[in-house]
């Protein structure tokens, strides 16, 4: 069997090196290097009198939204099958084969959206293509055959489920799953290339727009791996909450109270995978902004301090909207062990640091007013609240909301076990200080933002963010210690409310809209340009649609998607549905 | 009790060094500089 892994193996690699080679082809065979075409208003079809945009904007979401199930679902599988393999516990691998089963009934939707995106493209940016190929010439038949290998492993993995099951066979098969996950990674990381290229440029001519660069210095931009990482994570988070909802679909519609609390585990891994995706999300956010204001200020300033910045206010409404979802589940699961209830007591405390943040976090800097407003209120800003509308305040609230997430979590963890060490109460003692400190630094860095100057407040929100990271870490790590030979009291799996199943049907709705949004944003920051300072967008449509005109747009593709995933899941279920023999049924 | 009040108190003073420490450095690290003159005048 090993030989067989071997070849496998061997063959992705040989893929790969082809690719790396192709990436370093140079630009232009001979000659001078022409300049990147300037697209007229005749160069934009318009078909049955419907422009490119609403197509291909509708179009790229679902696409993006269905790849980044696909390939969220087998990373995630892959580390609950070997959790599985180590912990000896058929259970790990069931749920898992079940993930896989769900992304399965996805994937050739992710196909459709993505070959339709494709034809869209060509036909509507024909001129935009025809550049992005004279950059990546090579690279988009890589994506395809990426694609074609793609489909193979996933095909074979999930297929090859119960036929490599035990033993040596079942390693052949976590390799399998391993090259699927590689394969994945590097099929988002080229499309990630072309989106990031299209923002910040690079191995091309600024003032012309010719080629004179490698594929791979144009795809090495500088936006690249911040929206690499941002995109890897986020799918992570995604991918957690869509399985998630379907476990929570699951558990309300099964009868037997095994299979009850086989969901509701399933729906509680959901959750942890969409949080543990979740909590470093807004970081890699943050660093993916900061690289965007580093590159071009304007594009920084168009996002977040233009038109646009009011769509993160919407954001921080669907943030909030997860974050209070997310915790309210856990505040839920803590009825599952019979020592829950002592930590019951402490939920509405996190209960109110979560709305606090909540408020603050959508709290506006510069609001709209008509004169007759701006007269009673005595200028444009909010006396009180006003202040509350800057960074420091925002980044201050955000930190507090993922560590009381995290506490919630820790509390959830704890309440199904008994500490036997001799030190734990001196443990718990030393966690308590970890807590009110690094609250204490994450506030004072707050206050600090607003004394110093500008420079300072962005500099400030670093140590917020390492603060929050230390609780986590040292949290866990003291609480790990603290487990070892710990007293486990029994966790009654299906012992939940049906509300608390609903709040995982939030989250993928708010995760949907929330990508969505944030990705219109992204794709807006180049404003009139196809690819920003290189070529212009010429098509009648090369403006900023006003913010209730593209919250319609944002808000009809995620009912399509999640149209499409109601149907996923009834898929899913389809599957193991088995029709009574007629003989069988007449005799009763 | 007494042990548990001492062992927390410690702990506070370890944890104040260590996020002063990581912010010092990390405001330093960005090329920041961090005395004791920067707070609200400058």
């Amino acid at each position: 069997m090993r030989w067989r892994t071997a070849i496998v193996a061997l063959g992705a690699l040989a893929v790969l090196g082809a690719a790396l080679a192709l990436l370093g082809e140079p630009a232009v065979a001979q000659g001078e290097p022409a300049a990147a075409p300037t697209p007229t208003r005749a160069d934009y079809p318009r078909i049955g009198g419907i422009g490119g945009r609403g197509v291909v904007w509708g179009l790229a979401q679902m696409h993006l939204f269905l790849a980044a199930f696909v390939l969220a679902v087998p990373f995630f599988v892959l580390i609950i099958e070997l959790v599985g393999v180590f912990r000896r516990d058929d259970r790990y691998d069931r749920m898992a084969h079940e993930f896989m089963k769900i992304s399965m009934a996805a994937y050739s939707f992710t196909a459709l959206t993505g070959g339709g995106l494709t034809l869209a493209l060509f036909l509507f940016y024909p001129v935009v293509m025809d550049y992005l190929l004279q950059v990546f010439r090579g690279q988009m038949l890589i994506y395809a055959l990426l694609f074609v290998l793609e489909s193979v492993f996933l095909y074979a993995y999930y297929y090859s489920w119960n036929a490599l099951r035990y033993g040596d066979r079942k390693w052949f098969h976590l390799s399998l799953g391993l090259l699927l996950n590689t394969v994945g990674l590097t099929l988002m990381f080229v499309a990630n290339a072309w989106a990031t290229f299209m923002m910040s440029p690079a191995g091309v001519d600024p003032a012309t727009g010719a080629v004179t660069g490698t594929v791979w210095q144009a795809t090495q931009n500088p936006l690249w791996n911040p929206l690499n990482l941002h995109r890897f994570l986020a799918n992570i988070a995604y991918g957690g909450a869509i399985v998630g909802a379907y476990a929570a679909y699951r558990f309300l519609s099964v009868r037997s109270a095994e299979e009850r609390a086989h969901y509701d585990w399933m729906g509680y891994t959901s959750n942890f995978i969409a949080v543990a995706g979740f909590l470093p999300l807004p970081f890699a956010g943050y660093w993916l902004m900061a690289e965007i204001y580093a590159y071009s200020q304007q594009m920084g300033i168009t996002a977040m301090g233009g038109v646009l910045a009011w769509l993160f206010i919407i954001q921080a409404v669907l943030i909030g909207t997860i974050l209070l979802a997310a915790n309210y589940y856990l505040w839920c699961g803590l009825g599952r062990s019979d020592q829950g209830a002592r930590y019951a007591r402490y939920v509405k405390y996190i209960a109110v640091v979560l709305v606090g943040g909540f408020l603050v976090w959508v709290t506006p800097h510069s609001l709209i007013l008509t004169p007759g407003e701006v007269q009673t209120l005595g200028g444009t800003h909010h006396k009180v609240l006003g202040p509350l509308g800057i960074m420091p305040a925002k980044n201050t609230a955000v930190n507090l909301m993922l560590v009381f997430t995290f506490l919630s979590f820790q509390m959830f963890y704890r309440s199904g076990r008994q500490p036997t060490v001799s030190w734990a109460p001196l443990g718990n003692a030393v966690i308590i200080a970890l807590y009110m400190v690094g609250i204490v630094n994450i506030v004072a860095a707050g206050i600090y933002g607003y004394i110093t100057p500008t420079v300072y407040k962005v500099g400030a929100s670093v140590p917020q963010v390492v603060t929050t990271l230390s609780i986590i870490v040292f949290a866990l790590v003291i609480d790990g210690f603290m487990g070892r030979g710990a007293k486990k009291s029994e966790v009654h799996w299906g012992r939940m409310s049906v509300r608390s199943q609903y709040a995982l049907f939030v989250l993928p709705v708010a995760f949907t809209w929330l990508m969505a949004l944030m990705g219109y944003i992204r794709s807006s920051v180049r404003t009139h340009w196809h690819v920003y300072t290189i070529m212009k967008d010429a098509s009648p449509e090369a403006y900023i649609p006003t913010i209730g005109s593209a919250g319609n747009a944002i808000t009809v593709i995620t009912l399509s998607f999640m149209a499409v995933i109601v149907f996923v899941f009834w898929l899913s279920q389809l599957g193991g549905t088995r029709q009574r023999e007629p003989r069988a049924e007449a005799a009763e | 009790m007494a042990r548990i009040a001492t062992v927390f108190l410690f702990a506070t003073i370890v944890w104040l060094i260590y996020f002063y420490a990581i912010d010092i450095l990390i405001m330093e690290g960005q090329g920041l500089p961090v005395t004791w003159s920067l707070m609200p005048a400058s």
